[in-house]
Formats: C-alpha cells, structure tokens, sequence
C-alpha cells in the first residue's frame, strides 16, 4: 500500500535525522556527564579570552560554605560538592580583573540542584552590560535565527492541532499536555535513574505520545462521536482532558524545570552574525525536514490525499468510500507524534516543565488562526510567522512580553484576513 | 437558431432579442449594474445590468453553481462583490450592511433553512419586528416602555402564524417543527419585518407537494398586497405557475429573461438549464448561442 | 475519618467568597456563552482587569476605591470592545482562541518587568481595601460555628458578595426576558438568520460581551477586596476552565445554574482536598504514598476535575439544571 509506505519512509527520515543528531551533538558535547562525583564546573572567559583568578564560593541551601575554587589560567574552575541537593555559587566579584565584569550583575549568585553523581557545568557570563552588546543588525540575525528555531517548533506542533479542527472542528486544548507528555517522558528516560541516550529516549516519548493521542481519539472521542455530542462538549472534554494530563505530570514530575542529561551545554558555533550551538542546528535542520516530510505525505501519500478531501469536506469525502474514521484516527497518532517531537526539541533548546504545553498552545493557536484553522500547511507558515515575530520582537522589547506581539499579529491578521493566510472563506447561505 | 422557432412555432426570432438580459423595465424596484463576485478564479457572479420589476414574482433558475444564492448574498449585504453598484427604491445599498438592508425593506430567506431552535415559534416571529424598540439595551430593563409594543407585535406574529397555519405550534421551540413548517416559518417571519422585497432561495426545497402549494398560495397572497417576491426554484412547473418574470442565470452570468413562456422556450435555456434531452433538434450549437 | 469534618470543609468552601466569585465569573459567562452563543475562553481577563483597575487606582495612584472599581469596571468594556471589534464578525472558533490569548498576554503583560512600577510586577499590589472594610457596618467578633465561624470583614465582604451574585442574577435574567435578551438568543440559535432580519448582531454580541465582561469584572473586584491584594498568579488561564467547569455543572443558559455550579464546584473541589488530606493522615498508606500525597491533593483535586468534566459531558452533558431536550435541538 503506498500509503503505509509513505507512512514508513516518513519514520525512517525522522529515525535517520534523529540518529545524526545523537552523532552530531554528541561530538560536540561538552563536559558535564557523570563522573561519579557531585561538582560545580565552568569555565570563565571574557571576550572570548579565559579569566584567571576569580573566586567561586559555594553554599549549601543552609547558607553554609561546602567549597570555593579560584579559576585557572584556562580559565577552569571545578568545586566538589558533599552531595546531591541545592546550592548557591557565588562569584566573588571583587576578584575580577580590572574591567571586567558580570554581564548581568543580578546573577552574581546561581541557584542550581545537583542530581546524584552528576558534575553541573555553571555559567557566570562576563561582558560589558550594555556597551559592548551586539549591533542592532547582528541582534536581528540572531533574532531571526532564533526566531525560525522557534517557529520551525511551534509549527510541527500545531499541525496536529490544524488538522484535527480541520478534520472534526475540534479545538484540542489538550493539544498542549502532547508536547508537555512527549518531553516529559524523553526527559525521564534520559535522567540518570534510567539512563536512556536522549535519541532514543525521545524517539521512545514520541511513540508513546503517539499511541497516546490515539488512545485519546479511539477509546474517548470516537465512541462520544458515536452519541452524537455537541462541538461544545467535544470541547469541554479535551478542556478536561488537558486538566487532568496536565495535573497528573504535575504530580509525577513536579513543580520544577529540568534539562536534558545529554547536549545541555555545547559551544556556539558562530557564522558571521549568527551563533548557533550544534544542537540547535541540528534540531532546525531536522524540524524542516520533518515539516517537508509532512507536506509530500499530505500532497503524494494515499492517506495524505485523504486527510485532505475530509478537512475539505467530511461528508463528500465519507460518500467516497474514504474510511473517515480511520483518517482521523491516523491524523490524532501523526499529531500528537509530531506534539511530542516539538516537546522534546523544545526541552532541548529550553527546558522541560510541566507547563511549557500549555504555554506553547497558546503560541500554537496564535499559529493556526494566521495561517487559517484546519489546514496543515496554514499551521507550518502561522508557526514559521509566530516564532519570528515572537523572536524579533525582543530585540527591541523586554523577552517577557514577546508572546504579546504574537497576539498583535494574529489581531491584525484577522482584521485583514479573516480566513487566515491560507484559509478559506466560509459559505453563506 | 431558428430550431427555437420551429420547435416552439409561438415564439418568435425577433420577440427573443426584444428581451435581451437586463432589460428595462417600467417601474423597477431593485436595478443592479456591474456586479462581479469571483472566488479564486471562479465568477461566481458577473452581472451587467438586472432590475427587478415593483409589484411581480421574479423567478430565478439556473443549474447549481450558476451563482444565485451569491447573487442573493450580494444584494442583501451578506456578502461584498469585487465591483458593483445596486439600488432599492432609488437608495444605494453597495457598502450597507445586511441588517441595513434589511431595515431598507428587502429581506431574504435562506437555501438552508435557519430557524432558531431553542427560541419558541412565537419568539422566533417577534426577531422579526422592526418595531419592537426594547431591542434596545437601554430600553431592555424598562419594561413599561416595550410592554405595549410586545403585545402588537405578539398580536401580529399569531395572526401570521394562523394565517401560515402553523398557529398551533407557537409555543412549542421552533426546533420542534418538521423541515415544511420551518420554511413556513421562516417565511412568516421574514414577512413580520414588513419588507418591501422578499428575496426566497429556494424556499420550497425539500416540501412535500401539498405543503409547496401551501407555500406558493402564500407567495401569491403576499404579492398580491403589493410585495415584490424574487425566488429561486428548480422545478419548472412551480416556475411557469407563479412567476411574472424569469430570470435564467448560468455561470454567474445572466443568460436571458423574459416572461416564463418566452424563456423555457430560448435554446440557451434548453442548453444550460433544462439539457438538451428536452431539444430534439439543437445538438451541437451551444457555441452559437453564446452570441444572443 | 472525620466526615463532618470533610464536609464541614466543603460546606464552608462552597458558601465562602470564593464560590461567590465563582458565581459571578459564571454569571458573566453565562450571558455570553449560555445566551449570546459566544465562546468566551478569556474570562479570566476580564477578571483581572477589574481586580487591577481597582488595585492600581487605590495602590499605584493612591486614588479612591470608589473611583478605583468603576475605572476596573470600565477598563473590562474597554476590554470587550478591543476583542470583540476585530473577531466578533468571524466564526466562533477563532473568537474562542483570540479570547484565551489574549487574557493570558495581558497577564504576561501585568507581570512583566516594565510594567513593574504600574502593576507590581509578579510581586502585586496590596492594601487596597481599606476604604471597603471601612463600611463594615457588622460589629467586631467573630461569628457562626464550629467551621462556620467568620470573623466581621469575612462576613462583610461575603454578604456583599452574595449581595451582588443575587443583583446581577436578577439584572442578567431581566435582560434576558426582554426583547434584548430574545435577539441576544436568537443570535445564539443563527446569526445570519437574525441578520436578516434587521438586527445589527456584531452589538448585539458586544454589548453581550461587555456587561458579561463587567459582570467578570466585579467577580476580579471582590476578590482584589476579599484578598486586600492582587497577584497575576491569581489569574492564569486555568481560572476560566474552572468558571467554564462550575457553568457548566450548573447548567447553561439557565438563572441559578451558574451561582449553584460555582457552589457545587468549590464545595466539591474542597471536599475533595479535605478527603485526600484526612485520608493520608489516617497512617492506613505507605510512607512512600502518604509522602507523594502530602502537598499534592490541589492537583489531584484538579486532575479529578477533569476526569469529571470528561464524565459529565459523557454522561450528562446538560448540567443540574439544563434541559436535556435543548440539547438535540441544537444547531
Ligand atoms: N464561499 C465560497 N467560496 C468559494 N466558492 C464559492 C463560495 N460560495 C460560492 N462559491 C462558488 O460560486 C459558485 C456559485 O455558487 P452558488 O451561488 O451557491 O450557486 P447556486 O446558488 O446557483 O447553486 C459555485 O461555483 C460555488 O462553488
Ligand atoms: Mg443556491
């Protein structure tokens, strides 16, 4: 059946590109696995140059000293620790050189947990506050470069989302607790307790999450399709659909955020004005191959023509022999797959919290509403746009409110374009 | 061409191009120019010249997809053309808004039924009225001010709804009613605004036929007090029955109009519309007939 | 396990401030969703703004509580306008998702580090209500008992709020019973009907937006009083899921279902906190269990709550008090 093998080779892209990350970013990662030993370790530079001769104080959550370390000529520094827990890493900043200072003087004191036998690699970034800052067209590039990161994220995981209003007029507000589910379960795989490569902890997240979002349409939503409920009720259904995920990783994986074990901290790559770690690059490269996956299956595959003819028209496409079930239920997998690969890239760039679905959600339906709701590729530009603008806008404004500006965007785009980018008007009458 | 004349000896060459699209007419209530609606690369509609003539039943026919409920979209404000002027009564309504148009008397039903389900049949006459001014936020919780009206206006919707015959459903929630009912209702309330111009999309789709006549007695009555009725139809007795005027649209376009009698006799009519099972002679002119 | 205790606890939850709040949110949502059909998914915005306008005035501006609530109370119409100008004309699903976006950027907006010397930031704002206490015409001591005891603010601010849940159920179903109300609901059952029929619905549904909106924003008011204070913690997006949640166990589109739905929901929600806490304490569990549980029955009462909303939408889709007829007739 060419559908599946579309299906196939789509997987295999997406297994082969996230093998090569594993034997890209693992070249490059730094320092920072288990050593048998609890420690704070970084290395200070300035301008690129290693700092000598600084001082790093260490306390315990009581407040007592544990340990301190003066920098060495290469600038390294490297506290033992008595054990598991939280600490605060002072530097002393009277024992900088002359002119040199903390970027940011608040974080002079750094609040970081230490897991069992792990050495934490810290950064006290030193440069001048404002003075020496990058110019305005390097911010952009950067921006910009951070921005498609984003927006290459945001729209693998609204396609889900599009194409399920597309294909039952559902608003999943569970759509969020996929990604939050996908990154959670890498992350916990990946932790020292288990120990899993991230590759294939991630991987492992995506298929669960994948068979979970099936779960969701086939053992919840098809039989409540079956009683012939309401759009609203479909509605409040994944609202508590999403309490309940939402509460229940709360519950397992707490309160906190976390990183990943593996790629946590790698050197920027830097071209002309843009810095990139291997890492992120890996995950852009991947994300647009996963996206340009998704296109040539919705316009080529079997399935894909099929998931298409019901988004355009459930009925007539239902009286063309398309198994209408069938698509949506493959559409709920293929969604919440793709939720769960934009979960775990976005702990990996970010970090993980039981709540960063949520938030991305937001972020998701800003997307599909500019690019017009229930289309795929209407989630793949919104995204694309969403991330850029969200990115761009804190050259200027403060990062907190960068959300704010993907709001403005999609109020402006619905005053000029209600239908979205590329959606379709309605029919009157 | 001159097939037409053969086959229908009463109708004449020259009584055919004496009734080209967008003719004049005496005393037109309703007179459209340059109206162009595409979609993509559709024209869903692209009109000259239309008017519509005070006081008759105006039928509109033409395949699915010729372009009439978007006409009818057009004219009521549902809808915005790319270019197009048009008039009620001498007033400009391009720009206006739909419930603008409607206040200007031209008030429209629609292809799909739109009753309101969860409101009573009595409520659903009252949306109606224009003249209920405690529609008004400020007048809602003054009850006084509106008391009297609700008692007209209610008074008005009952003699309707016996007069449609659906008197004995007022209370029960519109929801309830079978698919005739509803088109009767939904026409009743269109005539509780009191409109100048009805404009029916297909407002006998789906009736049973004892229901249709029901309908069209309606139709005849309303006209009858001076209101000027446009409708959609597809079936062609219902069309040679009650109409004064037939327009035939195809394509967006208006192909011809004329009296009913004229216009099932034009070839093109035969082409577009009725198919050319019903032209005995008329095989392979349809490229001719485009010129009229 | 002490059941009067528990229920004590509920009782208490669902007659306290809170679930008068709750009842006036729902009021709000009600009259938006209920009767004008409008997927409000930002009441918590409207919330807010009431609570911050007040706050600000009274803690920012040193200005007067009484200029302080109408200023919040009109910023939430500001609010109705500016949404529902650019998406009221479109389709509901993407007034649904403009709504949420939009409260929770304003709260990013409120707690944000420029707007720190206007809002306060992530710290707040606090005393803000003492021209209010001030009018507490009740005398000192404390009242009631058993759980039931309050002290004179306490019952103050309770009998204002249930004061104000009875004025605006009562201002909501007036408006509702008048021909406002019967094309507000029409618009609900069909717009391009109503449309048609000479009604201008776009302010048909902002006026519906704005008193719902202002009717959410006194339910922000009383609870920037009843706390003395304001933190945008308070208001995140998880709030209006639980005002739609108490809506709708109430029922839509009725008079008493939002005010009942906002009890039942805090008494439950309480209920269901005060088991879990009595239940661990009864040392029948594993230390390994009774450690995960300590602390942890708020989002297992919430994760609860969804499994709740889940079944009542399976089970018994129209509420306590909604008509299960309504249901099919629906569009
Ligand atoms: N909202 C729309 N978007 C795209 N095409 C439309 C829309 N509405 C109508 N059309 C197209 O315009 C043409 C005219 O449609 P319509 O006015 O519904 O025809 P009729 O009522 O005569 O059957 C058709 O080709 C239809 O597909
Ligand atoms: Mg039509």
């Amino acid at each position: 059946m060419p559908n599946a093998r579309v299906l196939w080779a789509a997987v295999a892209l997406i297994a082969v590109a996230v093998c090569s990350l594993f034997l890209f970013g693992a070249v490059h990662a730094q320092d920072g696995d288990g050593d048998g030993e609890e420690a704070f370790s970084g290395t200070l530079r300035f301008g690129g140059e290693p700092v000598e001769g600084v001082r790093i104080v260490v306390a315990d959550a009581a407040g007592e000293a544990v340990g301190e370390a003066v920098s060495g000529a290469d600038g390294k520094w490297r506290i033992a620790l008595p054990g598991p827990g939280t600490y605060g890493a002072t530097i002393d900043t009277d024992t900088l050189p002359e002119g040199v200072t903390l970027r940011d003087p608040a974080r002079r004191t750094l609040e970081v947990t230490v897991t069992a036998g792990r050495s934490q690699p810290l950064i006290f970034a030193l440069g001048e506050p404002v003075a020496r800052g990058p110019t305005l067209p390097e911010q952009l590039a950067q921006a910009v470069l951070n921005g498609t990161k984003f927006g290459l994220i945001i729209a693998m995981c609204a396609i889900g989302l599009s194409l399920i209003f597309g294909l039952t007029g559902l608003i999943n507000f569970a759509h969020g607790e996929l990604v939050t589910l996908g990154a959670i379960l890498a992350w916990y795989l990946n932790a020292d307790t288990v120990g899993v490569p991230l590759i294939l902890a991630g991987a492992l997240a995506v298929l669960v999450a994948g068979a979970a979002g099936g779960g969701v349409e086939f053992s919840l939503l098809r039989p409540l399709r079956a009683r012939r409920l309401g759009g609203f009720q479909f509605m409040v259904v994944t609202i508590g659909l999403s309490l309940l995920v939402r509460h229940v990783l709360l519950l397992l994986f707490g309160p906190d955020r976390e990183r990943y074990v593996d790629y946590a901290l790698q050197a920027e790559w830097t071209f002309g004005p843009f810095a990139a770690t291997p890492r992120d690059l890996t995950i852009m490269a991947l994300s647009a191959a996963i996206l340009v996956a998704v296109a040539l299956f919705l316009q080529k595959a079997h399935t894909g023509k099929a998931i298409r003819a019901v988004a355009d028209n459930p009925d007539l496409a239902e009286s063309s022999g398309i198994d209408v079930d069938r698509v949506i239920l493959i559409v709920w997998v293929a969604g919440a797959a793709l939720a769960a690969v934009g979960g775990v890239f976005f702990g990996s760039v970010e970090a993980v919290d039981w709540l960063m679905g949520f938030r991305l959600l937001l972020l998701m339906f800003a997307a599909v509403v500019l690019g017009g709701l229930g289309t795929a590729y209407g989630a793949m530009v919104g995204g694309l746009l969403i991330g850029l603008v969200t990115e761009v806008s804190t050259v200027w404004a403060s990062p907190e409110i960068k959300a704010v500006f993907a709001l403005g965007v999609l109020v402006a785009a619905l005053l000029l374009r209600p239908q979205g980018l590329l959606g379709q008007r309605e029919r009157i009458g | 061409m001159s097939d037409v004349t053969t086959v229908r000896p009463e109708v004449t060459r020259a009584a055919l191009e004496a009734a080209p699209p967008g003719r004049l007419k005496d005393d037109p209530i309703l007179i459209t120019f340059g109206m162009l609606k595409t979609f993509g690369g559709i024209r869903a509609v692209d009109i000259d010249h239309l008017e519509i003539e005070r006081g008759t039943i105006t039928a509109i026919i033409g395949p699915n997809g010729a372009g009439k409920t978007t006409l009818f979209n057009l004219l009521t404000g549902f809808d915005r053309p790319d270019r197009g002027a048009w008039r009620l009564d001498g007033r400009r309504l391009d720009g206006r808004a739909p419930h603008r148009v409607a206040r200007l008397g031209m008030v429209r039903t629609f292809q799909l039924t739109k009753s309101l389900s969860r409101l009573t049949v009595l409520e659903n006459m009252a949306v109606g009225a224009q003249t209920q001014r405690g529609e008004r936020l400020e007048r809602a919780l003054l009850r006084w001010l509106w008391r009297g009206e609700e008692a007209r206006v209610e008074a008005r919707a009952r003699e309707l709804l016996d007069r449609f015959g659906i008197a004995h459903m007022a209370d029960e929630q519109a929801g309830t009613l079978s698919g005739g009912q509803r088109k009767l209702l939904e026409m009743a309330r269109a005539l509780m605004a009191e409109p100048h111009l009805v404009m029916l999309d297909e407002p006998t789709a789906g009736v049973n036929p004892a229901l249709t006549e029901s309908l069209l007695e309606h139709m005849r009555a309303l006209n009858a007090r001076g209101v000027t009725v446009v409708f959609v139809e597809h079936n062609m007795d219902v069309v040679m029955d009650i109409s004064d005027w037939v327009v035939v649209m195809a394509q967006g376009r208006i192909l011809t109009e004329g009296p009913p009698e004229q216009v099932v006799a034009n070839e093109e009519v035969i082409d577009a519309y009725l198919g050319r099972a019903r032209d005995p002679a008329g095989g392979g002119e349809a490229g001719e007939a485009n010129d009229v | 396990m002490e059941f009067d205790v528990i229920l004590g606890n509920a009782a208490r939850a669902g007659l306290g401030p809170q679930a008068a709040i709750f009842a006036l949110a729902a009021i709000g949502l009600n009259l938006h969703f209920g009767y004008a059909g409008l997927l409000n998914f930002g009441q918590v915005g409207f919330m807010m703004l009431g609570a911050y306008g007040t706050a600000i005035t009274v803690a920012t501006w040193g200005g007067s509580l009484w200029l302080g609530i109408p200023l919040g109370l009109g910023l939430c119409v500001a609010f109705a306008l500016a949404l529902g100008v650019p998406t009221l004309r479109l389709r509901s699903d993407y007034f649904a998702i403009t709504t949420i976006a939009a409260a929770e950027i304003m709260r990013l907006l409120i707690r944000s580090s420029p707007a720190t010397e206007l809002t306060g930031g992530p710290f707040g704002l606090q005393t803000i209500a003492n021209s209010f206490y001030d009018l507490n015409f009740l005398p000192d001591g404390r009242f009631g008992w058993g759980t039931f005891t309050y002290s004179s603010n306490q019952l103050w601010v309770m009998l204002v709020a249930w004061i104000l849940v009875c004025l605006c159920s009562a201002l909501v179903l007036g408006l509702i019973r008048s021909p406002w109300g019967r094309v507000v609901r029409a618009i609900r059952e069909d717009e391009d009907a109503v449309r048609s029929l000479g009604k201008n619905t776009v302010a048909y549904k902002l006026q519906a937006l704005a008193i719902g909106g202002v009717i959410a924003g006194l339910a922000g008011v009383i609870d920037a009083l009843q706390q003395s204070g304001v933190g945008s913690e308070n208001f995140e997006p998880q709030v209006t899921f639980f005002v739609w949640a108490a809506l709708i166990m109430g029922g839509l589109a009725t008079t008493v279902g939002p005010v009942v739905g906002a009890m039942l929901f805090w008494f439950l929600r309480e209920g269901v906190e005060s088991f879990i806490r009595e239940f661990s304490g009864l040392g029948w569990l594993p230390d390994g269990l009774a450690g995960f549980l300590d602390g942890a029955e708020g989002a297992i009462s919430i994760a609860l709550m969804g499994i709740g909303l889940i079944a009542l939408m399976a089970l018994w889709p129209q509420g306590v008090f909604g008509r299960r007829r309504d249901l099919h007739l629906g569009t």
